[in-house]
């Protein structure tokens, strides 16, 4: 199956009807993600990289829907001979999406205490979820969620399952909720900020851990953060969007090597680096845009320092520039080598 | 002449359990034995992981809370006992000062501010409670002048303003109750020049709180804490909050105003980068404890310390190339502060553990003209004798 993408998003727009306007959080998104792949999803709060991926994952509900596009992923689930073919995740019934959500699409948010249950233990909550997804018996359950907590790191497994979720500390709940992700081979996994929560010892042992599973398991991974830095140690694939838009889309060496969008240029340019002794940092002026009715331009338009006179008569549409690099800009950077890259030779 | 000076600083939390009659069964030492200093004009970044204490440092020298021990000298001045009650300022005397060899043999060798308190010993032919009579005559002036001279910027703006006051109102008070402003035109006149000095608007005066982002809102406080011409902040994870983008905006503004004031800095941080971005000096603490301190950049270019090493290992860099340091890596979480390790606190962790770790706290070495590691590692890597001792076994 590897010759097609696993999941296929084409113009999503994800829309939420609110009592002062219409929010457009997220507007004509389209990726591939491939068996393999891990397609990080970088931008600042409210760049619609979480609604994007809870789009995919059928976790938008009422006052927000998907207004358009398609969110095609290539399964057997529904075809009566066992099929694989494209079903379109945005068209499905709720009630449908329980038979892709856990055991297709295995989600890991930012915080653990949000997706363990307080009142059952480890043991509970894992088992209940491969024997509704698997139909296997309680036992052979048991004796899988063991083998998924030896995987992701935990000692003395057969006792933890038996531990409530605050008996753990927060990386070890975060390699619980990886573990309970995993449970049913699922071809998408989801992580929304991973990482965010932990110290910086710990998330670096989550993210070496989500790596190897990633690499074992072969699912395709969508990693969402606001950090460049852990997108740069995980990700194959980089989508970097700002006000509800992808801006660039590239393979992750591109995106730092080659930015051509003047957002993740100047991105990359503010961040403080811990490699290299900088003298300044370049901020991007103004403030991040207000989702609310905003004119269809390009969002980054009154922070831009490229802008051209086109930028403010129409809104540019996600090109092809290279091999595998999309951007969304009339006026792009060619060519530029930031400054703290030239520091590092 | 030092600005700020931290000498073996130590705070501790009692843990209280039982009903109705409530017993002290033990102490979280959040803070444990940590000396540091700053120079006007000057940054020291402080840096650990949730639990190392690094924010309850912060507020000890502003006396939000009171320190267990330790002296805290602002401006030559001892400041640690302007909010102690009388008995306890009277043992702190006695314990820090009364009890130093010179201060019974003609007061030789003192550095200024024990000679201040040495003074007034003299002058009360030392008698403690009229010792501390002299030393705290005009104590609310005194009060007064460490509550403007020194300011603090938390990580939450939303939190440490308050959101029924605008901006006008939360501003012009301090200005009027330090006198720097006469009256209320002249407050307003100033409020204005400062909101345009943090890079906002003059008419976003009359703004409250919740018309403002995040970021204009973190400038609100920096207006506010620079408003008085303190001479020491406290930068509590400024930043922290904010999307990158608008963390440069912050810490860009923050060097602007450094210059400008002449201030000293101490800036608390998980975020390493941004600690070497911004600060000259920086201390590591591991579960209230100073693993490692000095210079900056010699620290990030020469880390010693393993658990130093470990957070660099750790802290991702924003490069696909670079791979990470697996070797410096360590596993394990931060242990619980009520009930650390013998012997050094990391030696759990530690991939360098050797016998003497889990029975000795290691002292700080100097390693280098401004750089100490407290690590049995390099016992034999001091270039002069130990700078301190290390505190007594956990």
């Amino acid at each position: 199956m590897s010759d097609k993408p696993i999941l296929s998003v084409k113009d999503m727009c994800t829309y939420f009807d609110m009592a002062e306007g219409t929010v457009k959080a997220v507007q004509d998104v389209s990726f591939d993600l491939w068996q393999d792949e891990v397609l990080g999803i970088v931008g600042e709060t409210g760049s619609g990289k979480s609604v994007t991926v809870k789009s995919v994952a059928g976790l938008i509900d009422k006052p927000g829907y998907i207004a358009k596009g398609e969110i095609l992923f290539y399964t057997d689930e529904f075809s009566s001979e066992g099929k694989l073919e494209y079903v379109d995740l945005a068209k499905l019934p709720k009630e449908q999406y329980s038979r892709i959500r856990g055991k297709h699409i295995g989600m890991i948010f930012q915080d653990p205490m949000t997706s363990l249950d307080p009142m059952y233990t480890i043991g509970d909550q894992m088992v209940e979820t491969i024997v509704h997804h698997e139909g296997t018996s309680e036992e052979e359950a048991r004796e899988r969620a063991v083998k998924l907590l030896e995987q992701v790191g935990i000692p003395k497994p057969v006792e933890r399952l038996n531990d409530y979720p605050f008996q753990l500390s927060g990386g070890q709940r975060q390699r619980v909720v990886i573990a309970i992700a995993l449970s049913c081979n699922p071809e998408i996994l989801i992580a929304d900020e991973p990482s965010t929560a932990l110290d910086v010892t710990v998330q670096a042992q989550i993210l070496e851990l989500m790596k190897d599973l990633q690499k074992q398991y072969r699912s395709g991974l969508l990693f969402i953060t606001h950090d460049l830095a852990v997108i740069a140690e995980i990700a194959t694939k980089i989508q970097v969007m700002y006000g509800s838009y992808q801006m660039e889309l590239a393979p992750s060496e591109t995106i730092f090597d080659n930015p051509m969008h003047p957002y993740t240029n100047a991105l990359l340019e503010c961040i403080p680096r811990l490699d290299v002794k900088q003298e300044v940092l370049a901020p991007i002026p103004g403030q991040p845009p207000i989702m609310l009715n905003p004119p269809s331009l390009c969002p980054f338009l009154p922070r831009c320092q490229r802008a051209i006179d086109r930028c403010y008569k129409e809104m540019p549409e996600l090109e092809q520039v290279e091999d595998n690099h999309f951007i969304r800009c009339f006026n792009p950077v060619v060519n530029k080598v930031s400054v703290a890259k030239e520091e590092l030779k | 002449m030092k600005l700020l000076e931290v000498r073996h600083l130590k705070k501790y939390f009692p843990i209280r359990q039982g009903f109705l009659i409530e017993r002290v069964v033990g102490f979280v030492k959040a803070v444990d034995d940590v000396s540091f200093g700053v120079d006007r004009g000057k940054t020291i970044g402080i840096v650990g992981e949730s639990g190392c204490g690094k924010t309850t440092i912060g507020k000890t020298i502003l006396r939000l809370h009171e320190a267990t021990d330790g002296e805290i000298v602002i401006d030559e001045e001892d400041t640690t006992f302007y909010f102690m009650s009388r008995k306890r300022a009277i043992e702190y005397l006695k314990k820090n000062y009364f009890s130093l060899p010179a201060f019974s043999n003609g007061g030789k060798d003192l550095e200024p501010h024990q000679l201040k308190i040495y003074k007034a010993f003299k002058e009360a032919q030392k008698n403690p409670s009229r010792t501390l009579k002299i030393l705290h005559e005009n104590l609310d002036a005194k009060r007064k002048m460490l509550r403007r001279k020194t300011q603090i910027v938390f990580q939450d703006p939303m939190s440490s303003i308050n959101p029924r006051m605008t901006v006008g109102q939360m501003l012009t008070e301090p200005l009027l109750f330090h006198k720097i402003a006469a009256n209320m035109d002249e407050a307003i006149k100033i409020v204005k020049d400062l909101l345009v000095q943090v890079g906002l608007k003059p008419y976003h005066i009359d703004r409250y709180p919740h018309q403002f982002s995040g970021g204009q809102r973190q400038r609100i406080a920096i207006a506010r804490a620079i408003s008085v011409h303190p001479e020491l902040i406290v930068l509590d994870e400024p930043t922290s909050a904010l999307d990158v983008s608008v963390q440069a905006q912050i810490v860009k503004l923050l060097k602007d105003l450094q210059v400008e004031l002449n201030a000293g800095y101490v800036f608390i941080s998980h975020n390493l980068a941004l600690v070497r971005f911004i600060s000259d000096e920086m201390v590591v603490m591991y579960l209230g404890r100073m693993v490692e301190k000095g210079d900056s950049e010699e620290i990030f270019d020469n880390p010693l310390h393993p658990y130093t090493r470990a957070l660099l290992a750790a802290a991702p860099v924003p490069d696909p190339k670079k791979k990470r340091n697996r070797k410096d890596l360590v596993g394990g979480q931060v242990p619980s502060p009520i009930n650390r390790p013998k012997g050094c606190f990391f030696h759990p962790r530690c991939k360098y553990k050797m016998p003497i770790c889990e029975k000795e706290y290691p002292p700080m070495y100097r390693v280098a003209d401004n750089h100490y590691v407290s690590c049995h590692l390099y016992k034999e890597h001091q270039i002069s004798d130990t700078f301190e001792k290390g505190g007594e076994d956990a």
